[in-house]
């Protein structure tokens, strides 16, 4: 059954700070919806509220239109930030356990343990217990305790974090899976440049409040914001700076952020007036300038992420 | 509530499948095993006396016999020709004891011997002079004889089995402290872990808190119970093929068994939510310890005042009545009132220690960021606390 999630209204304070602050969140069936914004900005405690894991000082959780409930939610899948996995069991008995807890017969659990070890790389470490895995063996495990039920939802806190980037090609296509085949889908995460190719709608999150939210393309092309991409480091005093003004340099070249209105063929003129430009383009914001406009601030890393309960 | 046993499933296949459980279980098994088993090898329980007789009549051995059969006594009697051959043997310690007849009926005896066999053959050499006398006066001997064969009075023992009693009552008191204290530790352990790896945060996605927590207490509690039974079935073992058990010890299993679980049940509840305060598995030990200094007095009084009106007080407590009603259920002083209402408040206790042990875990497991106090979480409520 296609069913949306559907988040509304939720605040959440601890003690005397605001985590989150009437934030709505809408997680349709078949898209990859990225929950992004930096460290602190709520984004685990909005997923632990997602689950029940904690209950909202406000606002409403709803699953096809109605209140989530313990049954929804049993159907859903979740893979925290922070592995948790216990280190002295076997892999197939912990994923098959899982299973049972989410209402799975032992039978089926164990099949369904043994199809994901299998797509997963893992088959023939099933019968090793946690503790002799690898960090990576370890988070695909982790991947696999949140999709051994077949979810209609998979929630990810940070599925990427700390990544190489053959696994970050992995995660993202089992991603993509997974919402190909009409599911939902949710990920966090405050890498916004690494996950900037895989989302399709995105809820930018900042110290508890929505700050852009939508379809990326669509927000993308509303922007006013123009950049000019060009291979060749950009010295500031080469472009008028009404016209345009470098954000970014590094080895591939320069990343001019043009001014309303400016025309983009005059700053490249004044660039290759001064160096050899072979390449170049003209293009939207991406995600973090989006975020940037939106939030006034750059997503980095500025707080701990709040943790804490009310139950 | 299949949650909670599923939860418990694991709990219980992960301790079968550790080698410190087989060891316990082995120790345990062996140990209670030599305990029912050594005093049949040893002996029968009878005691046993050599005695040296000079110049005695029958009537002093029928006398002796008679009246050492009838306190589980058996006799061996050596008739010696002279005195100081009975007196040497009593000195090389061939015989217990020496009786001489005659003229001067005397009894031979090392210093500091057991006043038991002083007594028999004191009394037994008495009934000699007295058949002697009773002959002089005119009486047959085999007359004489039989009015001294009569069997002597029947002895009313007040405190049967006292010292027995309470040893059983000390032991079944400290074998439960043992196990109570692992059982809390593990079950603190358990949870501390679960919070500190963030395995709580991926089930709380899927089962309630409660589930968590009761199913560990369960899993961790029958573990315990089972390694308790595995002391108990050679005890049950003997008791089932008819052999004798220390006075107290059977009845205090099993008129014990209702305190047994409470106490478990009830304590491991509170551990479990104790152990959702902390944040490293180290910790988990510190946040029982207020239980087990409790538990340590409570086994002191278990141990040596269940009998007192002391200990009558603390059979009605829930965290001292799982130690010391098993000991006065021992000790033969329970009464079945006092036990009605101990077991009634006992299952009132248990319910207001899952309320407690419920709202503690649910508020603190979910808890990152430092350890906290007891009294914060209960005072906190729905407000909230920042790690």
């Amino acid at each position: 059954m296609v069913n949306t999630l559907r988040a509304a209204a939720i605040s959440q304070r601890f003690g005397s700070r605001v985590v989150l602050d009437a934030v709505d969140l809408e997680v349709p069936p078949g898209r990859v919806i990225g929950l992004l914004g930096p460290n602190g900005a709520g984004k685990t405690t909005l997923m632990r509220i997602l689950f029940g894991v904690l209950t909202p000082d406000a606002g409403r959780v709803e699953w096809g239109g109605r209140a989530a409930t313990d049954g929804d939610r049993r159907s859903w899948g979740y893979m925290p930030q922070e592995r948790g996995l216990y280190r002295d069991m076997r892999v197939i008995d912990q994923l098959t356990w899982i299973a049972r807890l989410h209402g799975l017969d032992r039978a089926t659990g164990e099949r369904r343990a043994a199809v994901l070890l299998e797509q997963l790389g893992l088959a023939d470490r099933a019968k090793d217990k946690i503790l002799k895995l690898s960090g990576g063996m370890a988070q695909r495990v982790q991947l696999a305790a949140a999709m051994v039920h077949e979810p209609s939802l998979l929630v990810l806190d940070e599925p990427f974090s700390g990544l190489d980037p053959v696994a970050v090609g992995f995660l993202s296509d089992v991603i993509l899976a997974h919402v190909r085949a009409g599911r939902n889908l949710l990920f966090s995460s405050h890498q916004l440049d690494l996950v900037e190719d895989l989302c399709e709608t995105i809820t930018l999150i900042d110290r508890g409040r929505v700050v852009l939210h939508g379809d990326l393309r669509a927000l993308k092309a509303a922007s006013a914001d123009r950049y000019l991409r060009v291979d060749v480091a950009v010295d500031p005093s080469w472009v008028d700076g009404r016209l345009a003004e470098p954000v970014t340099t590094d080895a591939s070249g320069t990343r001019l952020r043009l001014a309303p209105g400016a025309d983009p063929g005059t700053v490249l003129d004044a660039v290759r007036a001064n160096g050899t430009v072979r390449d170049f383009a003209v293009e939207a914001p991406s995600l973090s300038e989006l975020f940037l406009a939106a939030a006034g601030h750059q997503a980095v890393d500025d707080e701990p992420e709040l943790q804490g309960s009310n139950r | 509530m299949k949650d909670t046993f599923l939860v418990a499933g694991r709990e219980v296949r992960q301790a079968l499948r550790l080698r410190s459980f087989w060891i316990v279980i082995g120790v345990l098994l062996v140990g209670s095993s030599a305990g029912m088993i050594i005093p049949e090898l040893v002996g029968d329980g009878r005691t046993h006396i050599q005695v040296a007789s000079v110049d005695l009549s029958p009537a002093f051995e029928t006398s002796l016999r008679t009246t050492a059969e009838s306190l589980d006594v058996d006799v061996d009697i050596e008739v010696f020709d002279h005195v100081e051959a009975a007196r040497q043997a009593v000195e090389s310690e061939t015989a217990d004891v020496a009786a001489v007849g005659g003229a001067a009926p005397t009894v031979v005896a090392r210093t500091g011997d057991n006043e038991l066999v002083l007594g028999l053959v004191h009394q037994a050499l008495g009934a000699e002079v007295l058949a002697a006398r009773i002959e002089a006066a005119g009486v047959p001997a085999a007359e004489a004889q039989a009015i001294l064969a009569a069997p002597p009075p029947l002895v009313e023992e007040l405190d049967t089995g006292g010292e027995s009693r309470r040893a059983a009552a000390a032991i079944v008191a400290t074998v439960l402290y043992v196990i109570l204290l692992m059982l809390m530790v593990s079950v603190a352990t358990g949870t501390a872990i679960e919070k500190s790896n963030r395995i709580s945060e991926v089930l709380l996605a899927i089962v309630k808190p409660g589930a968590l927590l009761f199913g560990k207490v369960i899993g961790v509690g029958f573990t315990g119970l089972a390694t308790l039974s595995a002391g108990i079935v050679p005890v049950a073992v003997k008791l089932a093929v008819g052999g004798e058990l220390p006075d107290g010890l059977a009845v205090a299993l099993l008129g014990g068994a209702p305190w047994i679980l409470l106490g478990v049940a009830f304590y491991l509840t509170i551990a479990g939510s104790l152990g959702s305060l902390v944040e490293r598995q180290e910790e988990a030990g510190s946040v029982v310890t207020p239980l087990s200094v409790l538990l340590v007095g409570t086994l002191l009084v278990a141990q040596s005042g269940a009998d007192s009106p002391l200990g009558a007080v603390l059979a009605h407590i829930p965290f001292t009545a799982p130690l010391v009603m098993p000991a006065r259920i021992a000790l033969g002083v329970a009464e079945p009132v006092e036990m009605a209402i101990s077991i009634a408040i006992g299952l009132l206790a248990l319910a207001v220690a899952a309320r407690f042990g419920s709202v503690v875990y649910r508020r603190a497991i979910v808890h990152t960021g430092n350890r906290l106090k007891l009294r914060e979480v209960l005072r906190r409520g729905t407000a909230g606390v920042a790690a």
